[in-house]
């Protein structure tokens, strides 16, 4: 591809070249040795211009066509100044063909960076180009005869295509493909100018307008001096606007580079939510945006966000679709709209809807978590509400209660043979609920944290040692999460031989920003505590893992 | 006849404070001040300078542990200021917590135990004169952990376990020899003996003692058992 690309770019610059000598124009008035510099200074500027217009050349087989038809219309154009000789025939073929050089011109001009003009007006403006060159030009070389005519000496071979000599109707034919030419080509670069787009062939198509029209306005054989700086005009034109498509090539160039760098690289791995960036850095574009529609969570970060807003000026909008839905939108710069429709072939726009949907999903799992997260949470708030409700109300009731009996004791100290067993019915019905408002929420945990919490539970009927904890208060939900386990696994201790429930231990570690846990001396758990322990560490997006009589659990701790 | 002991009741919910210092006054204890959180608690403590300040565990704002930290700013602030934490809770950690900055002059009675004024009365006085009291409840929870076989706790004999049972609850041996009817010296023995069985070191003021039984019965096991 490139190798072709630079193989024709030669053969342009080895054949216009020939082209911009200025034999044609100079010979008939009798220069027969032009200048060096002038010679030199056509050679310069036509090379640059060749260069560039090899570079610049619109990507895609009609691009290429396009391209194909400037080098043949360049070489034949040479031929047609003499500058190559051919048969006779050939010579009057090589003036037609080169006429075609103004078309193609306007077509590239009109439709850059594509194949093809987007609006009508201008598709009809390039069609017509090419039929009034095609049809005056064919009736011209119908009627030429080289030897009638005045202003013609070099190359002017027989002319074996014409039907009848007819001197005057030919150089009005001229005079007819002259105007023509101007008005296409001060169209053109009107229409190229106002929209701001390919300013070099706008460029291009007004000189070659302004060639037209001197040589209309001359209608005849030029005077030397006017034919010299003519010839210098053009030839600084011609250099500027070879300057100017060589820079546009290039850039295009290292962008399609960029481009086909990030196809390799989406072909390797594309990562989700760096699509953006990648887009970004290839087209220089730093206020390129990607969007998923219906996806709540965008993969990319708000802070990546360029200044420009979306709609602004100059911003363009592609819709990626899909079987029909829409998968993304990308608001970018108005002259990336080509090169980026190029750059999304197949590959890409699977890697996008890919990165749609795992953004989907990712947006979907968080949502999921952040609703477990919460019903969890409000379970533990429900409960700490009713051990509150049952601490400042049943149970300060019944201390009421205790407390009168004993004054009623005091003041009347036979009462007491009655009264103590009311009293210490109460007492029992205060240790009762102590237990009950502990199972529902335990206080200690709240008061003190998780170590004197765990600790404490070595008070009951299964022998267990605490081995390790930090001595610092953790985030709330995952204190409870431990203690939940820590609690209900004791319930379900290993039995030893002979002298009932072993030694269940308990470990808590904080390495970095993860809480382990680590249980040992487990006997078989039902599967629904297990299930119960994974939804609560779960929701705070942890694991827990049973294996034997050992329990594993990690828990992120922020 | 000593005077009449000068004291600051803390406790939010107004029915139970309301309890206590009725209770209180009938037994023929001065209440000086109420309060129903740790700002009203500290500016009755620097009005009143009383003997002693009763305090409930959980108070607002948090209702976490605003008892335990007034306590703490008590000792610091007032020291000489006796202190009986009345607390729902039988963990011993809250005990231990006050106990382990300052050992004197403290108690961690459970509310309940309030049913029997004399026992207030007891740990009141025993307070001011700067021992401390710890509920038989929360003492008896800890010396009924179950434990494995090897046990030190196995070689006591039932009178030595009552005897450690009276440490442990800060008793002196005076107060335990009073319990058990027994001699101060047979008491003095019987501790000796205790210590030495759970490879404690003697300690002379009974103070600290309590804090080592209390710490010792909380400590994880030795390892060697049980066999798993």
């Amino acid at each position: 591809m490139v190798l072709a690309r630079v193989a024709l770019a030669v053969m342009v610059v080895v054949s216009l070249t020939v082209m911009a000598l200025p034999r044609a124009q100079l010979a008939p008035l009798g220069v027969v040795n032009p200048s060096e510099a002038v010679i030199g200074a056509g050679v310069a500027a036509a090379v640059v211009m060749l260069i560039g217009v090899a570079l610049s050349a619109p990507v895609g087989p009609q691009g290429a066509a396009t391209l194909g038809l400037l080098v043949v219309a360049g070489m034949v154009a040479g031929a047609a100044v003499g500058a190559i000789r051919l048969p006779d025939i050939g010579s009057s073929v090589a003036w037609l063909v080169s006429l075609l050089l103004v078309p193609a011109l306007v077509q590239m001009s009109l439709a850059w960076p594509q194949a093809q003009p987007q609006p009508r007006v201008e598709r009809w403006l390039a069609m017509a180009t090419w039929a009034a060159v095609g049809v005056v030009g064919l009736a011209r070389l119908a009627v030429w005869d080289p030897f009638a005519d005045a202003t013609c000496v070099l190359g002017c071979a027989a002319n074996p295509l014409a039907l009848h000599s007819d001197p005057r109707l030919a150089r009005t034919l001229l005079d007819v493909m002259l105007v023509a030419t101007a008005a296409a080509c001060l169209a053109t670069a009107a229409l190229v100018m106002r929209r701001n787009r390919f300013w070099p062939g706008g460029v291009a198509c007004l000189l070659l307008a302004t060639d037209a029209l001197v040589r209309l306005a001359a209608d005849g054989p030029l005077a030397q001096p006017t034919a010299v700086a003519l010839h210098q005009a053009r030839c600084i034109g011609l250099a500027l606007v070879g300057g100017a498509l060589a820079m546009a090539g290039w850039s295009r160039l290292r962008r399609h580079g960029r481009l086909l760098r990030l196809a390799a690289e989406l072909d390797a791995s594309p990562a989700p939510g760096t699509y953006q960036a990648s887009l970004r850095r290839a087209l220089g574009d730093p206020t390129l945006r990607i969007t998923y529609p219906g996806v709540r969570k965008q993969p990319t970060d708000a802070t990546e966000d360029a200044p420009a807003s979306a709609g602004g000026r100059g911003q363009a909008t592609t819709v990626l679709v899909r079987s029909g839905t829409p998968v993304a939108v990308i608001t970018h710069h108005q002259q990336h709209g080509a090169a980026l429709a190029a750059a999304l072939g197949p590959a890409a726009r699977m890697a996008i809807d890919n990165e749609r949907m795992q953004a989907q999903l990712r947006s979907r799992l968080e949502e999921l978590r952040a609703s477990r997260e919460r019903i969890v949470e409000r379970g533990d708030a429900e409960r700490l509400r009713l051990e509150r409700d049952l601490h400042d109300g049943a149970q300060q009731r019944l201390l009421m209660t205790g407390y009168e009996l004993s004054r009623a004791t005091l003041a009347d100290p036979s009462l007491a043979a009655a009264l103590h067993p009311v009293s210490r019915d109460v007492a029992t019905a205060l240790d009762e609920l102590r237990e009950i408002a502990h199972g529902i929420y335990p206080g200690i945990l709240e008061s003190l944290g998780l170590p004197a919490a765990l600790g404490a539970l070595a008070d009951g009927p299964v022998p267990f040692q605490l081995q390790d904890c930090p001595d610092r208060r953790l985030a709330p939900p995952a204190e409870r999460a431990v203690y939940h386990i820590v609690a209900t696994a004791l319930g379900h201790p290993q039995r030893s031989n002979a002298d009932g429930p072993a030694l269940v231990t308990a470990a808590v570690g904080l390495p970095g920003d993860t809480l382990h846990l680590h249980v040992t001396g487990l006997g078989p758990l039902p599967t629904g505590l297990v299930q119960t322990w994974q939804d609560r560490v779960g929701a705070l997006g942890g694991k827990v893992e049973v294996s034997g009589s050992q329990l594993e659990c990690v828990l992120p701790c922020g | 006849m000593r005077a009449a002991m000068r004291v600051v009741v803390a406790e939010d919910v107004l029915l139970t404070r309301a309890g206590i210092v009725r209770l209180l006054t009938d037994a023929g204890v001065d209440v000086v001040g109420e309060a129903d959180d740790v700002d009203s608690l500290m500016s009755q403590v620097r009005a009143q300078a009383p003997d002693i300040v009763i305090s409930d565990i959980r108070m607002p704002p948090t209702h976490r542990d605003e008892g335990l930290v007034a306590a703490a700013r008590i000792q610091r602030d007032h020291p000489g200021t006796g202190i009986l934490i009345l607390s729902q809770y039988v963990e011993s950690d809250y005990a231990m917590q006050l106990l382990r900055e300052h050992p004197g002059g403290l108690g961690y009675l459970l509310k309940d135990r309030v049913f029997d004024i004399a026992t207030v009365i007891d740990a009141l006085r025993r307070i001011a004169d700067d021992e401390c009291v710890i509920d038989p409840t929360i003492v008896r929870r800890l010396l009924a952990r179950p434990r494995g076989a090897h046990d030190p706790m196995d070689d006591l004999t039932s009178r030595e376990r009552e005897v450690l049972a009276l440490v442990a609850e800060g008793r002196s041996n005076d107060g335990i020899a009073q319990a058990l009817f027994v001699t101060p010296r047979t008491v003095e023995a019987h501790v000796s003996e205790v210590f030495a069985k759970l490879h404690l070191d003697p300690e002379p003021g009974s103070n600290r003692r309590v804090m080592a039984v209390l710490t010792y019965l909380k400590s994880p096991r030795q390892p060697g058992s049980p066999k798993r």
